[in-house]
């Protein structure tokens, strides 16, 4: 029954599309797309309670197994209810190719479901790689333009390159088990496990855009914001984090998963961050913030609090929603979204207010919700040392910092003329209304036993805090809330941020310009050489062959002609001649015959003597 | 009677045509249309009588033939051979229907295309040795007629290149069975005989050459690289339903006749001999991938992925036969994968193939570069293409994937470090077909594309249907891979 879940959105958009082709009213496409969407939200509360499960049997060594766990759960209710209001806003907003774009959303819900709903791993490897292709799909959506083509293939082939670690992953574990189960994955030994964790940890990280793969949410910005909005807060990028979340009682017994983890995740949540505060472009400031969170996420998870990442996933996600939201109609009105253009439209007020909200929540402001999830990590990676605690602090300054900055271009197109930005209509408007009520309502984590709540329902322990670390993040979150927005508000001009460093962030460190340096062009020029190769070389030998046969040919028409068609016309030559000589013979004078008669009985007593000899020695 | 009716409707459905001078061109192609649907359903009902949990040869007609020699008109089908020439039938009912262009010779050409069905179906109906070699070659005197006269480019070089290169081939494979044949006792050409025989077994030198000669041809026909040169030029030059059925069926001899021949009948010396055959696949599936990146027109591309996709298939048969015991879980993953690819790659390549087609007959060129931002010009064109693309990349929910993960996790269990080497051919396959795509459909469309047609209706259906097996295989293969296991019980695991 489990197998509804994914299936209503995919099936739904499959016989929807063409319906909405035929007639492409905006209202009924968009309330059409919010019932599957909403539906589907509430077969996965439905099923959790009824105790749903799924399989599907291919062969006698592979099934397709689904089911829910107290954490897929949670994950599995907030992709739908983060996806609504984005399709909503999608459905009433946006312009070109409407049918395609809210069709490909909704599969894409879908497919998201049976990644968090997969309990082995070929169900997850094709929920995986089949996320990247909608994602290739979605991004590019505006085909007229080529770039955005472009965009989207590197965006497919660098989370592939981490999908093949997942392939790897896989094939481990059936070598090991001949299953490929969840529940078998115990039974691996130390040894595999290691290559098992390399490998998982490899696509998550690409996934979730953790350094190195981080650049490519650049190239996803090609997508309309809605696309955006939902590959950063829900699916895509989600998938990394909510798959290591799940593994996590595997994982940490391989001894360097968590320090390797941490890492990456504390390096990508400051590198994110600096990219994001050096960015003159709003969609790509998010961008960075959206690696910096899920490197926060990948702490929680390395410090041994998968809990704690799931929680942040929820919470990063209904903020990250309406901020790409905004961004998305503000930038539609400028014609673009570097920031001062932003900063030079009059934003509407409803639409500054719901952006004030989420900022302050991205910012990690107490009491929205965030900050607890925030405080949270930063406990969590205390436990593991406190100058770990320390950066997931400096983070959250960061993340503080950049928030004010956009918020900065928001708030400096007020009152200025012009055509004011907004969502447009009421049904859009509302989807970023629901979005900014569900960050209000996740303040409610901090009442008095909230906490204690939360881990009864998700059968999970939650790090406890310290004061001093709550002080520390608090007066962190406040100075860059507070330099940001001073900042910020200076920078707003088009020749803002030009320092050779803050271009250097600005491009995430240079990565895909070393990418294409060190992957891309050389994999290309092989690539063109060995095609020139093949057609040269390769199959020179088979032309010599043929040259040589032909060269054959004409030997033989000249020298082998000559050879076998003399050899008989010789012969014939001959036999003539010996006829005409033998002829003379015939003398009729008798001293000739009995010469000859002579000359014959001497051969033969020769023949008949050689005979006795060679017969004697036998 | 079901597998000589198979394969006699259509040569009497081109002999009627070759017969009949007069014939108009819109009878020969309803005419062949219709002669090529009895086949597919022949074997649908063939699957549908296949039992599963029975023998490995089911269906078997035999008559006696020329006795003395041990030779004899023998039909059978094992799970293996019934999948392929089910999925065969199916590209023959496509690339007949498929519009083309015959130059005023459709009676012609659509006999030439009724007789190369009987010959491809009777490569993989045939039970004797002999009777195989014989169809197998009659494959090249259908392919060279149907390049050579209806192909563009430089069709005479190119069909008569394929020809000789492929009868090359065949001239190994030839001397190939006379030694397998002289060594069985009694001499028989009864593929079940020889295969229960093993002739070769503790043959030692002379099991080598012939293996030799036998995986010589073989590779030719695959083709494997560094024999794949004649397929490149063959495809671009061929017309697309022709050149669909040379990707789509014809190159499938080579790995299927590995199976059937060589892995079956030389269990001992194939398992010698795997692991430079594994390395060469390897070889195949990277360098096949690298070249097909490297070109700039959309048909030796799409011919340069076989190289590489048929280079996955010959991994999988090489990890099945590496050892004579254990691994048995892996081994028939192995097998079973190697099987689904050659299905899917018939499907998806053949696919791409007629694609390649419908662009010549709206733009007659290849080149990628020539055309751009047709996706809202021929929207049909580019969700099929890219459907196909993507199948074709080895997405999961489409048939290749099925194929490649089965392929990968079972040479994992013998070859790891090759089958991880081997893994990066789908990273560079990704790239291909997504750089495709990008001049195909993105961008500004040109000025001389702007009265481009979409996809007709027949064009349509018959890429629906295929791109909808490769659906459903993707999503639920268990109904193909319950067939295959019935062989591959036999083969690999020995009961």
């Amino acid at each position: 029954m489990l197998w509804l879940v994914p299936l209503l959105p995919v099936l739904a958009s499959v016989l929807l599309y063409p319906l909405w082709k035929v007639s492409p009213s905006r209202p009924a496409m968009a309330l059409s797309a919010l019932v599957v969407v909403l539906a589907t939200l509430a077969m996965v509360a439905w099923g959790a309670s009824a105790g749903w499960g799924g399989q599907l049997v291919w062969s006698d060594r592979l099934q397709l197994e689904l089911g829910l766990t107290p954490l897929t759960t949670v994950a599995a209710l907030v992709i739908p209810l983060v996806a609504a209001p984005i399709i909503g806003f999608a459905a009433s907003h946006e312009r070109e190719r409407l049918p395609r774009l809210v069709a490909l959303m909704v599969a894409f819900t879908g497919v998201m479901e049976l990644l968090v709903l997969a309990r082995d791993l070929l169900t997850l490897l094709i929920a995986w790689e089949i996320v990247g292709a909608l994602s290739w799909a979605l991004i590019g959506h505006q085909f007229q333009d080529r770039e955005r083509g472009r965009h989207a293939s590197q965006a497919f082939l660098t989370t592939r390159t981490g999908d093949l670690g997942l392939y790897i992953a896989a094939f481990v574990v059936f070598q090991q088990t001949g299953t490929l189960a969840y529940d078998s994955l115990g039974q691996m030994s130390p040894a595999a496990t290691g290559v098992f964790a390399a490998g998982v940890i490899l696509a998550a990280l690409s996934k979730s855009a953790q350094l190195p793969f981080a650049p490519w949410l650049f190239s996803a910005m090609s997508g309309p914001a809605p696309v955006s909005a939902l590959l950063h807060a829900a699916t895509m990028v989600a998938a990394g984090v909510l798959l290591l979340m799940q593994l996590q009682p595997v994982l940490q017994g391989v001894p360097w998963f968590g320090p390797a983890l941490m890492t990456v995740g504390l390096a990508t949540a400051i590198c994110g961050g600096l990219v994001a505060s050096s960015s003159g472009h709003a969609k790509q400031l998010l961008a960075g913030s959206t690696s910096a969170h899920y490197g926060l996420m990948f702490v929680a998870v390395a410090a041994g609090y998968p809990v704690v990442a799931l929680v942040h996933f929820a919470l990063h996600a209904v903020m990250k929603a309406p901020l790409f939201l905004i961004t998305g109609a503000a930038g539609h009105q400028a014609g673009g979204y570097e920031l001062h253009r932003i900063a030079a439209t009059p934003v509407s007020r409803p639409m500054r207010l719901a952006g004030l909200l989420a900022v302050l929540a991205l910012a990690g402001l107490p009491p929205l919700g965030a900050a607890w999830s925030k405080e949270q990590i930063m406990a969590a990676a205390a436990h593991s040392g406190v100058v770990l605690a320390l950066l997931v602090a400096l983070a959250g300054g960061l993340s503080a910092f950049y928030a004010a900055r956009l918020q900065a271009a928001f708030q400096a197109g007020a009152g200025r003329d012009g055509h004011i930005a907004d969502a447009g209509s009421a049904l859009a408007r509302g989807g970023i209304y629901a979005l900014v009520l569900l960050v209000i309502l996740a303040s409610a984590v901090w009442f008095p036993g909230g906490k204690a709540l939360l881990a009864t329902w998700l059968a999970s322990a939650f790090p406890s805090a310290r004061w001093w670390e709550f002080l520390l993040s608090l007066a962190l979150v406040l100075s860059g809330l507070y330099l940001g927005y001073r900042l910020g508000a200076k920078q707003l001009t088009p020749d803002a941020g030009n320092a050779g460093w803050q271009r250097f962030f600005a491009q995430w460190l240079m990565l895909p310009q070393l990418a294409q340096r060190v992957i891309v062009r050389p994999v290309d020029t092989v690539a063109v050489q060995l095609a020139a190769l093949d057609d040269r070389l390769v199959d020179a030998g088979v032309r010599a062959t043929a040259r040589l046969g032909d060269w054959l040919a004409g030997a033989g028409t000249r020298a082998g002609e000559w050879l076998l068609d003399g050899l008989p016309e010789g012969l014939a030559r001959l036999s003539g001649r010996a006829g005409r000589g033998i002829l003379q013979l015939q003398s009729g004078m008798t001293h000739h015959y009995y010469s000859t008669i002579a000359a014959g009985v001497i051969a033969m007593a020769v023949i008949l003597v050689l005979g006795l000899l060679t017969g004697g020695s036998s | 009677m079901i597998l000589t009716t198979t394969l006699a409707v259509p040569l009497i459905g081109a002999l009627v045509l070759a017969l009949w001078p007069g014939c108009p061109d819109t009878f020969a192609r309803r005419w062949a249309m219709a002669v090529s649907v009895v086949p597919l359903v022949l074997l649908v009902v063939a699957w549908a009588r296949f039992d599963t949990g029975g023998a490995m040869f089911q269906l078997v007609e035999e008559a006696t033939w020329v006795p003395s020699l041990g030779m004899g008109f023998r039909l059978g089908l094992d799970g293996i051979a019934l999948a392929i020439a089910a999925m065969s039938a199916l590209i023959f009912t496509g690339a007949i229907a498929y519009p083309v262009d015959t130059r005023g010779a459709a009676r012609q050409y659509y006999a030439w295309m009724l007789f190369l069905e009987t010959a491809s179906l009777g490569v993989f109906l045939a039970l004797d040795l002999l009777l195989f070699y014989v169809f197998f070659d009659l494959t090249l005197v259908g392919m060279y007629f149907l390049i050579g006269r209806w192909g563009h480019g430089k069709p005479q070089y190119a069909a008569l290149k394929f020809f000789l290169y492929t009868l090359l081939g065949s001239l190994f494979l030839l001397l190939a069975i006379l030694g397998l044949y002289l060594s069985a006792d009694p001499l028989t050409f009864d593929m079940r005989a020889l295969i229960r025989q093993q002739p070769l077994a503790g043959a030692g030198a002379f099991a080598g050459v012939v293996m030799a000669a036998f995986l010589l041809g073989f590779a030719i026909k695959t083709p494997l690289m560094p024999f794949h040169t004649w397929l490149p030029r063959a495809h671009v030059d061929a017309p697309a339903p022709a050149s669909a059925i040379l990707a789509g069926v014809l190159l499938k001899m080579g790995t299927y006749g590995l199976i059937r021949i060589p892995y079956s009948m030389m269990r001992e010396t194939f398992a010698a001999w795997a692991l430079p055959l594994a390395v060469l696949a390897v070889v195949s599936i990277l360098y096949g991938a690298l070249v097909a990146l490297g070109q700039k027109d959309m048909k030796r591309r799409i011919a340069y992925t076989s190289v590489n996709h048929m280079g996955y298939a010959v991994l999988g048969i090489a990890a099945a036969g590496a050892m004579l015991g254990g691994s048995e879980a892996a081994r028939s993953m192995a097998m079973a994968g190697a099987t689904v690819e050659m299905v899917a790659h018939g499907l998806i390549t053949g696919a791409l193939f007629l694609i390649a087609g419908s662009f010549w007959q709206r733009g007659e060129t290849y080149e990628l570069a020539d055309y751009g931002g047709l996706s809202g010009q021929t929207p049909k064109l580019a969700g099929v293409t890219t459907l196909a693309a993507f199948a074709s990349l080895g997405l999961p929910g489409l048939a290749g994937f099925v194929a490649e993960f089965h392929i990968f996790v079972g040479t994992f269990g013998v070859y790891p470090w090759l089958a991880a080497i081997a893994l990066l051919g789908i990273l560079i396959t990704a790239a291909l077909f997504l750089r495709m795509l990008q001049s195909l459909f993105f961008g500004q469309l040109p000025e001389r594309w702007k009265t481009m047609p979409d996809l007709s209706a027949v064009e349509l259906s018959v890429l629906s249907v295929l791109l909808l097996l490769v659906v459903i295989i993707g999503v639920y293969p268990a109904e193909l891979l319950d067939v295959i296991a019935t062989s591959t019980r036999a083969m690999v695991e020995g009961n």
